[in-house]
This record gives C-alpha cells, structure tokens and sequence, in this order.
C-alpha cells in the first residue's frame, strides 16, 4: 500500500478507498511507526484503513439502501438467517407432499424426496446470480472510482497479474517483514495459513457441488452419493477445512489488540466467521445423520436455511473484501505498469 | 550488580553495540532512559544509512573517494580525517553485518533527497530497525533496563570501576568491566544549548527524543573526557514552525526552500536559497534561521511549486494574494509584497532544472539566488513558517580508532568506549549528509562492541 501512497500527492475519496482495500491489515507499518502512540500523533494506519474499508463496503453496495441494512454485521445475520430458515421451511411445508419436519427419508434419491430439486436449485440459482450482479457492480465501481490513474485499459496480462498476487495473499508479507497479527511485535504466518485454509474450503466445497451436479447431469446418478465418492469427499474435506479456518480465526481475533482494527470491521469478521460455521457443521451434522439413518428433513431445512441466509448476506458483508481487494490490486497493477 | 559490558544509550549505536559485545560473549546490560514505548532515541526516526559499496568503475557504485567528497563538500574540513577515513571505509561492511542480524530493505523512497545510489533504506525505516535490533539483543541475552537513567561515574585512575543508576527512585550501583557510552547529544538541554546559541535556542524545535539531555557527557567532561566538535554546532534543519518542541521527526522539514524564496519576520531575504544542490545545503538552514530575529522564516512560493517537493505534515498557509498571506503568516503585507516584486524583477528567465544547477538565477539582487529561480506570479500562493529543528549536538566525546574515549590528560580511559551522536563531532564539524549519523552509529558501535568484548576476554 506504501509505494501506491507514494504514487500520490492529493487524494480523493476514491483514492483513500481504493488504499484501503489495496491494505491487507499486516500491520507492519503499526510496528514500524514511530508515530504511534505514546506520541502526540497517535497514528494508526490499520484502524482508519479498517474503518475505511467497512465505510467502503457501504458506499460500493448496490442496491444502496440494502449496504446500509446490512451494515450492522453479527445481529443483521442473525435476523437474515433467521428470516431465511422460516421462510424455507414454511415454503416447504406448504408446497411438498413428504411428512413432517422430523421424517427420515432413505435410500435411492433421498436427497431430492426430502426437498425437491427444483426446490433447492432456483432459489439457490436466484441468489448467486443477484450476488454475482452486486458483486460485478462493486468491482467496477471501485475500479472507476480509483482515482484519475483509472485512464489506461485493463487488459488480460493486468488482470491475471492481479489475480495471482490477490491469491498467493502477497502483500500479506508487510513488503518483506511477514504480518503482525494478532501480536503486534512478532510476525507470524498464522492470519495467511487461517485464510488460505479458509478458502481452499470454500473451494472445495465448491468443487464438491460442481462435481454432484456432474454426477447428477453427465452420469445420471442422484444423491445421496457414498461416503468415498468424489463430491463428499470433496465436500467433507472443504467442511472440516471451513470449520479449522474459522474457528482458529475467531479464537485468534480475541487476542489481537482492539486499537489496531475497528469495531465495525471486527462485528463483521465475526458475523461472517460464524455464518460459515454454522454451514459447515449442519452440512457435516447432516453428512453424519444421513450415513447414520437417512435425511432428516428438519437438519436438512435449517442447512439449506443457513446457506440461503448466507448467500443473500454475503454481497454485502465481509465477504466482499475479496471483490474489492481484488479491484484495488487490479488498479495497482495497472498503476504500476504505467509507472515503471 | 555487575556486568562484562554496560552499553548507557538505547539507539542504534548502543544497541550496535550491545549486539557485538554479547556476540563477542560478553555478559551486556543496555541502560535505556526512556520507557519502553519511547525506546530507540533519534534513531527511531531515521530512514537510511550511507554506506560505500559496488565496485570502482560501475555506474551503480559508491566509491569511498565519492563518500569522502560528498562529506568534505558539506561539513568542509573533518576534525579528524584518520577518523573520517576510518568510518567511511568500514561503512561497506555495515549492510552485511545489519542484515545478519535481520534488517531488511526497502527500495528508497520518491522524494528523499535523491538518495537511492548512496543510501539504503531499511524496510519500515529506524522504529523497525531499533524494534528489531531489541529482539536480537534480547535473543543474546542482553538484559534491557528501561527508565533507567546513567546518573554518575566512579573512577580509580582512568578504569570506570562503578556507574551509580537510576530507575524510578531507586537507586542502584553496577559494577561494569567496560562501558560503552552511546546516549546522544545533548540537544533536547535546553539550558545547555542556551549557553552556546544563546537565548534564541528556547525558539527552536528539538527534531528527536527528549530524553537527550546530555547527563553522561557531562559527567564524562567533568571526569576529564576529552570533548570533541565545537560546543555551538549541530544538526539542524528548517522544519514547519507549527509542529511539536520534541519528536517531530522527518514529517515536519520543509523541503520548498529552494524552490521558492525564504523571508524572516520582516519579510526580508536573508540568504541564496538556490545556492547549491539541496541535499547539500538543507542543513545550513537550521543555523541560518537560527540566526535570524524571532529565530523564524518564512518559505514563499506559488502555485507552479507547489506539489514538486516532499509533502510534509501541515499544510502551507495559502492565500489568493500575496497581501493576504502576508495576512494569514503575521508578515508585514507591504514589506512582503515589496520582497516579492523586488525579487520577481531581477530573475532572468532560464531552463529550470530542480535535478540540477540550473541558469535559472537573479541578477542585481542582494542576496542573489543563483539558481531554481522563477517568478513568484502564479496564485494562490503558498507559505510555510519556519523553525530551527535542531536533530543532534556535535559536542561529544573524542576517540581513538578503536572507540576508546580520550583524556584531555593524553591518552584514553581504560574501559570506556563511546559511539554514535555522542562521537559524530570526531567528524561532523558544520553541515551534514543525510545517512550518516547512522553510519557513524553502526560503525562505531560495532567497533566499542569488538572492543569491549575483545577487553573482556583478556
């Protein structure tokens, strides 16, 4: 973040926002300050680039009343998913022909006699296209809003240098130093194994749907699938991954010191942290019950509810740091390709 | 209490030092005055070091001969050129040694004062370097004192055989088989600098710690130390009238002087603010406001120089005529305006060049201002008030090329040694080059380290 402030000598609005997200909270720099407290200065570049950064979450969603609403983190989530699980539940009560909320279902295509496919794909289809638009609309915007070096065209050489370095989580190092966190005297590689365990969760997981929609398309077999099978596989792995990440997060966000963030930004680590978690162990839980028994429809309602709840969440909360980090990198890097 | 090695200071130098005493084996205890969140001295607000390297020939290089020229251009004659040499030449061993014990670099920074051939920048600047030279100190097993203050010297014959510290209110006695001096100047006594810049030093800003008060120099003249450096010369620069007495650092020096013209409180020119290269004269300008009423000046200039040199923390005084920022400074309006336009018809047109000594001089003009001169016609117009900074004090201890500190008597103390600010007056006489006081520091820490680990032994 250091060379792009040095890029500059006014800064607009666009400019602070887009620093911000360039920052990956090594802090470094607060270690490295000699302007931090005790001085009369009292600098913290990591709190204000955090308060930037949620501020910046609010400015860039769209629709922006919905940035707003959503800007309240932990209680917000809870009421959302809340919301999400009754009305699929009541939804589901209404329009399928299974009984009961406490009914196992077994055997061969469970899965879809429990709750529809068609039931499960289109809300599921809805919210990831409406995420997707929130999240291009985020991109571009805070692309646009970079400031006046926003001139030159992003090209596909830029845009793949970026997503490396947005990746590889590069400019976590601190220019060379490693990060700061949670203690701020002593580097330590745990914030980028945390976050890169996170994800490759995530992805797997994600893989794990691509593979059951392959299996279900291509191969014509339905879930459930058996416990060695490549989409629970896939799926158990990422969940435990999910669950190691954001537990270790949580425990670790507890120990860093309170000045160094903000408590708008911590609200929504947290808010997210959990969301995930209670994905992932109600997708374990049910893994379990239904290797065990069958679905059981309740745990499989309160599962889909959490992940609704999640999605519909995710364009406007923490989640999105990803989308605009990736933008302020993008911008970086074609800053830096025209100022060699 | 007693110890192989007491190292009094917590900067560079000292803590240089304390790493190559306890690496050499000695048993080091480090007296820092400060409290921990004040730890490091001045040093925490450096950035670079300047160090001779790279081979003679290649165009990257920094030859020792280059070093020795630079130096002699802006402090004029060394006090001692055997000392002189020896600190340039064990400067190109400095960056291995720091990066054995963990400094890392960073490219330089845009609006240094064209440094990046012959200075390196540590990664993070000095608060990381002196965070990390502690870690290393207490990884050797250096025990850390903080607000633990040198506060007497005991001597049999020319041997320091106890030093008397102070921590909070009690008082304690360490018996130390050598002792590495490297506390500072003495820049943040304000009583001692009046007595050699007189009444005006209350006027200026002390650029670093205020825990520099010169106590163990003082004890160390008295115990027939040998002083070296004049006792009125320092480092001083301008910086920004409207930052704090103490720590300001690098954020407050102004860097528009040359570009612009510089005004005392009469509105009056004082001096050729384009007399030569800026990184060679920036520190005249702490004496030279020094010596100015009021101890303060003014840089003028307008919108074409804006933006063309290093931001700093404040931003100028600003003003759609010249009479107003007169106004918004507390300059006399009509004097302003007649300095201005007096100034504006002698320039003579040139091809400005601020990267070099360009044609662009006055002509007719008391003081004249020989280069980087341009009409000052472009609103809105800028003004920054100035103040001396004065970073370090010159006066210190005179030693001999292995540190040991020297006796007005004729020879040294037997087991004291001294480095950084607390020597820089062995070679800095007026002026300065940015970077070197971390030279000095480094390479005379390292040396009084050797050597007290060296006496150790024997």
């Amino acid at each position: 973040m250091f060379p792009a402030i040095e890029r500059r000598i006014d800064f607009t609005a666009g400019d602070l926002s887009q620093l911000a997200h360039l920052c990956h909270d090594c802090r470094a720099c607060y270690q490295a300050c000699m302007y931090t407290e005790p001085h009369e200065f009292a600098v913290d570049i990591p709190r204000v680039m955090s308060e930037a950064r949620v501020e910046s979450f609010e400015h860039f969603a769209r629709p922006r009343i919905a940035g707003a609403a959503f800007r309240n983190g932990p209680l917000t989530l809870a009421v959302v998913t809340l919301v999400a699980i009754v009305v699929v539940t009541v939804v589901f009560e209404l329009i399928s022909s299974t009984p009961g909320l406490l009914g196992i279902t077994r055997g061969h295509d469970s899965l879809y006699r429990t709750v529809s496919h068609v039931a499960m794909a289109v809300p599921a289809l809805l919210l990831t296209s409406f995420g997707a638009w929130v999240a291009a609309a985020g991109f571009s915007e805070c692309v646009r809003q970079a400031g006046a070096s926003a001139k030159a065209r992003l090209t596909p050489v830029i845009l793949a240098r970026a997503f490396v370095e947005a990746v590889t989580l590069r400019w976590l190092g601190g220019g060379g130093g490693g990060c700061f966190y949670p203690d701020p005297d002593t580097p330590s590689p745990e914030r980028r194994i945390a976050h890169h365990l996170l994800v490759f969760g995530l992805a797997s997981a994600f893989a794990a749907t691509i593979s059951a929609a392959f299996a279900e398309y291509v191969l014509g077999r339905n879930p459930p699938y058996r416990l060695l099978s490549v989409p629970v596989i896939l799926g158990t792995v990422g969940g435990v991954a999910v669950v190691i990440a954001c537990v270790g997060l949580l425990i670790r966000n507890r120990v860093s010191p309170p000045a160094l963030g903000s408590a708008a930004s911590e609200r929504g680590d947290t808010a997210l942290l959990v969301s995930l978690l209670i994905v992932a162990i109600t997708g374990i839980v049910l893994l379990i019950v239904q290797k065990a028994s069958g679905e059981l429809r309740i745990l499989l309602l309160v599962h889909l509810g959490a992940v609704a709840g999640l999605y519909l969440f995710a364009p406007y909360g923490k989640l999105m740091h990803a989308v605009y980090r990736f933008a302020a990198i993008v911008v970086d890097v074609r800053e830096r390709a025209a100022n060699p | 209490m007693r110890c192989d090695t007491l190292v009094i200071g917590g900067g560079n130098a000292a803590l240089c030092a304390a790493i190559s005493a306890a690496s050499a084996g000695a048993l080091v205890i480090l007296l820092e005055r400060a409290p921990a969140g004040w730890r490091g001295g001045n040093s925490k607000y450096t950035r670079n070091i300047r160090c001779a390297h790279g081979q003679d020939g290649s165009p990257d290089a920094y030859p020792e001969s280059e070093f020795a020229k630079d130096l002699k251009d802006v402090t004029g004659e060394e006090s001692d050129p055997a000392l002189t040499q020896l600190v340039i030449e064990r400067s190109r061993t400095a960056p291995l040694w720091m990066e054995s014990y963990g400094v890392r670099w960073q490219p330089a920074l845009r609006g240094t004062l064209s440094l990046s051939r012959t200075n390196q920048f540590f990664l993070g600047g000095g608060k990381a370097l002196v965070n990390n030279y502690y870690a290393v100190a207490e990884r050797l097993g250096v025990e850390i004192l903080y607000e633990a203050s040198a506060e007497d010297f005991r001597f049999e014959g020319t041997r320091c055989t106890e030093v008397v510290v102070r921590q909070a209110d009690r008082e304690d006695t360490i018996e130390p088989d050598t002792v590495i001096v490297a506390s500072g100047g003495f820049e943040a006594n304000i009583e001692w600098l009046t007595q050699h810049l007189g009444e005006g030093a209350r006027n200026c800003a002390i650029r670093g710690t205020r825990y520099n008060d010169g106590t163990v120099l003082a004890r160390l003249l008295d115990a027939g130390a040998q002083p070296c450096g004049e006792p009125d010369t320092f480092h001083g620069i301008a910086v920004d009238a409207r930052g704090p007495m103490f720590d300001g650092g690098i954020v407050t020096r102004i860097d528009s002087v040359p570009l612009g013209i510089a005004v005392n409180r009469d509105a009056k020119r004082f001096y050729d603010e384009g007399e030569d290269l800026w990184p060679k004269r920036y520190a005249t300008w702490g004496r030279l406001i020094l010596g100015q009423p009021g101890q303060v000046a003014f840089s003028i200039f307008d919108d074409k120089t804006a933006g063309t040199f290093m931001t700093t923390l404040y931003r100028p005084h600003q003003a759609a005529t010249m009479e107003e920022l007169a106004g918004a400074v507390g300059l006399p309006p009509a004097s302003l305006s007649h300095t201005v336009s007096e100034y504006n018809a002698a320039v003579r047109v040139g091809a400005f060049d601020p990267q070099r000594l360009d044609d662009c001089s006055t002509v007719g003009l008391t003081p004249p201002k020989s280069h980087w001169a341009r009409a000052i016609d472009t609103p809105p117009y800028y003004a920054y008030p100035l103040r001396t900074g004065i970073t370090f004090t010159y006066r210190g201890l005179a030693v001999d090329a292995r540190a040991r500190v020297k006796l007005v008597a004729g020879s040294t103390f037997e087991n004291v040694f001294a480095a950084g600010e607390a020597v820089a007056g062995n070679i800095l006489t007026s002026g300065y080059l940015a970077g070197f006081g971390m030279t000095i520091g480094t390479v005379f820490g390292r040396i009084a380290g050797e050597q007290a680990g060296e006496l150790v032994r024997a």
